[in-house]
């Protein structure tokens, strides 16, 4: 039996909430206002659809698709790596064969700040003459999110039970089907969960972005920035442009909300 | 022991992709560090001069004054997002109707990028004349006109963006650990009698520490690369007033095109996550490893 909460708790916390979404929903609104309206705090407003008939006809949708394309190539490609690697420190830890070494050497690959390593890209890059490249940076943000994969999924396979397994292998299935017929269908939820992390990891990104691209293969993080200084002007179209580029990331961590925090402290914390 | 070889082979292709993209440029970053190379000027020769980057950062001020902006920008922010994140996790944990809108609603602006958040922020919300701040205040009759936080307060601005951003991460890890607390521990303090500051003291507080401890280390890892926040804000400035370390390191090698120093200062980023990780680690080892083995 808890203590239930008091309704006076009830409407603080409404209060709260309401006040800490407000900036969201401001930007959202702002980008259905004519420029005209920007600045005038009133809710009531000629709603227009022109911002996104305007943003959709102007720059936007090369660095929409831009961030479309790298964001599923880099996910896809990680989990491929990723998961199989997962799998097996896993099977490693199970006998002792140094799997926890290999899975905290993976941590902490992904917790050193990108500056520590972008001097080297950008000069590789640069020297191989392939900056502002697709290819580059998802080759770049696949890397970067193979740790997170395994850190992610291994937390999920270690919630299967080696009976299982072990079961299936002594009917006579082989290593490669016992993965394919026991442990990923009991993993599935699991990989859900790492595959929308990962877009949003991917989809946000912008040291990379900003320092390896230039214009052809830049993505929606490094085109809002470059609104930065806009003194007053233009603020519903770069509204428009910010809400498309926030809400898919948004939506998914609406949904995703408990496996991403499980995924985020490594699995310590099952949420 | 065939077992053992098939579990390396799949391991081998990550290891090998995330040891060119992180481990090899960490070693190539450091040997940066010890030449003199403009990356816009490839006709002058790469001289070696040692550890006198090293030297010529320890002695000069910006490194001292960046110090203290990464130190000013990262535990200020983790306190007060410590501290605000369990209050609401403490508010929230409970299920009654409604929670669930009041959590999405909060939440949200973790999964926002930071280039968004700059922006908007920067403008439409605090841009002196027409932001919606001041507009607010001419509302109420207060001229908010001179409060130019971004010139004035540069390091405020960006604490202020990154709490809005972080405090949802820190709330859920708490509520998480509310929520694992069973519910006869908290019966029998309440048959015990206990007060309500008393049961918050002496059972929720040690029952959740090992979720506080991890968001308080991945938070500060998180919060120590902050980049996005002060390019989309202060650039750094006014000078090098709201400058951190990975904005250091950006502005030598980036706007500056200094190679040799702005690896030295990446270096210098490597020692400092390194002793973090290495708590992280210690913590890490002995709550999860030991634990679900």
């Amino acid at each position: 039996m808890r203590k239930t909460v008091s309704p006076l708790v009830r409407i603080f916390v409404f209060i709260i909430a309401i006040i800490y979404f407000f900036p969201i929903f401001w930007l959202i609104l702002t980008g259905f206002k004519q420029e005209v309206d920007v600045v005038n705090l009133t809710l009531f407003f000629n709603p227009t659809l022109d911002q996104y008939k305007l943003i959709f006809s102007g720059g936007l949708a090369k660095f929409l698709l831009n961030s479309l394309f790298i964001t599923f190539t880099a996910t896809l490609l990680a989990m491929v790596v990723g998961t199989p690697a997962s799998y097996g420190i896993v099977m490693m830890s199970r006998i002792k064969a140094g799997g926890d070494n290999i899975f905290f050497w993976f941590i902490s690959t992904i917790l050193l700040p990108p500056v520590c390593v972008v001097i080297p890209v950008f000069v590789v890059l640069n020297s191989m003459d392939i900056l502002d490249n697709h290819w580059s940076l998802i080759f770049i943000y696949s890397a970067i999110n193979i740790p997170i994969v395994i850190w992610m999924m291994r937390s999920f396979f270690k919630d299967i039970p080696i009976e299982l397994i072990e079961s299936a292998r002594i009917d006579g299935a082989s290593e490669t089907t016992a993965f394919l017929k026991i442990v990923f269908p009991l993993a599935r939820s699991g990989l859900s969960a790492t595959i929308l992390l990962l877009i949003i990891f991917i989809w946000n990104e912008f040291f990379f972005a900003l320092n390896l691209t230039y214009y052809s293969a830049s993505t929606l993080p490094v085109y809002v920035s470059t609104f930065m200084t806009q003194e007053g002007l233009f603020w519903a179209k770069m509204s428009a442009i910010s809400t498309i580029a926030i809400l898919p990331p948004i939506i998914i961590g609406w949904i995703n909300q408990k496996q991403l925090i499980r995924g985020m402290t490594m699995g310590a914390i099952k949420g | 022991m065939k077992k053992n070889i098939g579990s390396r082979l799949l391991t081998l292709p990550a290891i090998i992709v995330v040891l060119i993209v992180t481990q090899i440029p960490i070693i190539i970053t450091i040997y940066y560090s010890l030449f003199r190379w403009s990356v816009v000027r490839p006709d002058l020769p790469n001289n070696f001069v040692g550890f006198s980057y090293y030297k010529e950062l320890l002695t000069g001020d910006t490194f001292w004054i960046v110090l203290k902006n990464t130190i000013n920008i990262t535990f200020i922010p983790l306190a007060i997002c410590l501290l605000l994140g369990t209050f609401l996790a403490f508010l929230l944990y409970r299920p009654f109707p409604g929670v669930g809108i009041a959590r999405t609603l909060l939440i949200s602006p973790f999964f926002i990028m930071d280039s968004v958040i700059g922006v908007f922020w920067r403008n439409v919300i605090m841009e002196p004349t027409y932001g919606l701040i001041s507009q607010i205040g001419n509302f109420f009759g207060i001229s908010l006109k001179n409060l130019e936080l971004l010139s004035q307060h540069p390091i405020l601005f960006i604490n202020t963006l990154i709490i809005w951003k972080w405090t949802p991460f820190f709330m859920l890890v708490v509520m998480a650990g509310l929520q694992s607390i069973p519910n006869e521990v908290v019966e029998a303090s309440l048959i015990d009698g206990a007060s309500t500051w008393g049961r918050i003291q002496k059972i929720i507080i040690p029952m959740i520490m090992k979720y506080i401890t991890i968001s308080l280390i991945l938070g500060l890892i998180f919060i120590l690369k902050t980049f996005g926040l002060i390019f989309t804000t202060t650039l750094g400035g006014p000078g090098f007033s709201s400058t951190n370390f990975p904005y250091y390191v950006y502005r030598k090698t980036f706007l500056g095109w200094d190679v040799g120093r702005g690896s030295a200062i990446a270096v210098f980023v490597v020692i400092i996550s390194l002793v973090i990780i290495m708590a992280l680690f210690k913590f890490l080892r002995k709550s999860i490893v030991e634990e679900e083995i």
